[in-house]
């Protein structure tokens, strides 16, 4: 077994040669491109602030799955790949429950807690 | 290279490259609570400096495209150590430990001048939270290059063996993973302080 059929066999780079250099070749430059429409679109100011914060994460989500696609070669064609995209998924659900959730309840604290006479009452009741 | 590669063996390469997979996984949850933390306390500025203040979008910008020219050629590095091109490998390695190297005097620079000018993490809870989120990236960046030193010097002496590849292997996962987590400090942190 030579080296690139090694590291074909532990999903690090599944292409040949060729196939792998284009793929981060085009991973860079999509990258590139993304990170400059970012910059571009921060700096214009020309949306309004809730459109374009969610224009800027979808921005940082397509580059993630750029360089997850292209620089990190997880696919669903190979096993090593769909090893890490499993470890992928299951870690995305508790970072989505870490940043979400946070944010869920802090922005909430004041709609959540009763104010100190409501705390009288309640307890007078009880 | 040599043939002899037992089927065992690559079954413990293959888990060892997809261990250090689940070590990065636990990472991004790391990353996530200081996210978490930073967006929480992103207002609280204790009536000093906010994002918009401070952060100069150019010079995050090219912080950016610094850290991605490192993983795109670490990357370019693996290809070419796939070959046996050990020569072009080691150049290679190089560059890409020179962009990491950029990337880390910039940010110290950063952090210097926001601590001269009275705007350290002893500030505001905004400060707080953001000298953790980016230092805690940039001591990851800061390992990753010590971690390349090392593997470079290690490949000149004992060349492209098999346990190297792996080894460099994981360098680059470790970097690429490291520039996703900055995609999201540089939007998150940066672009959005500045709106």
């Amino acid at each position: 077994m030579n080296n690139q059929d090694y590291m074909r066999e532990i999903g690090v780079l599944p292409d040949g040669p060729k196939e792998s250099v284009r793929g981060y070749l085009i991973g860079l430059l999509l990258s590139l491109a993304l990170s400059f429409g970012a910059y571009a679109f921060a700096v214009r100011h020309a949306l309004s602030r809730s459109e374009l914060m969610g224009l800027l994460i979808v921005l940082a989500l397509s580059q993630f799955f750029v360089q997850s696609a292209y620089f990190l070669h997880i696919r669903r064609e190979t096993v090593p790949g769909r090893d890490r995209l499993f470890a992928y998924c299951s870690f995305s659900i508790i970072v989505a429950i870490v940043v979400v959730g946070s944010l869920w309840v802090m922005t909430h604290l004041n709609a959540r807690m009763m104010n100190p006479e409501e705390q009288m009452e309640y307890m007078e009741m009880h | 290279m040599n043939d002899t590669l037992t089927h065992e063996q690559l079954n413990a390469d293959r888990a060892s490259v997809l261990g250090f997979w689940v070590y990065l996984m636990t990472d991004l949850v790391l990353f996530a609570s200081l996210f978490a933390t930073f967006m929480v306390l992103r207002d609280n500025t204790y009536g000093g400096v906010s994002g918009k203040d401070i952060f100069d979008l150019s010079f995050a910008l090219k912080e950016t495209i610094i850290l991605l020219m490192g993983s795109f050629l670490s990357g370019i590095a693996l290809v070419l150590a796939a070959q046996d091109k050990i020569a072009q490998t080691l150049r290679w390695i190089a560059a890409a430990g020179f962009f990491g190297a950029w990337f880390i005097t910039l940010e110290i620079s950063e952090f210097a001048s926001l601590i001269t000018d009275g705007h350290g993490p002893d500030a505001s809870a905004f400060l707080s939270s953001y000298f953790t989120l980016v230092g805690t990236h940039g001591l990851h960046v800061t390992i990753g290059l010590v971690w390349l030193v090392a593997l470079f010097v290690a490949i000149q002496r004992r060349g492209l063996t098999r346990p190297m590849l792996r080894k460099m292997a994981l360098l680059t996962i470790f970097w690429h993973f490291l520039d996703i987590v900055w995609i999201f400090i540089f939007t998150i942190v940066y672009l959005f302080g500045a709106l």
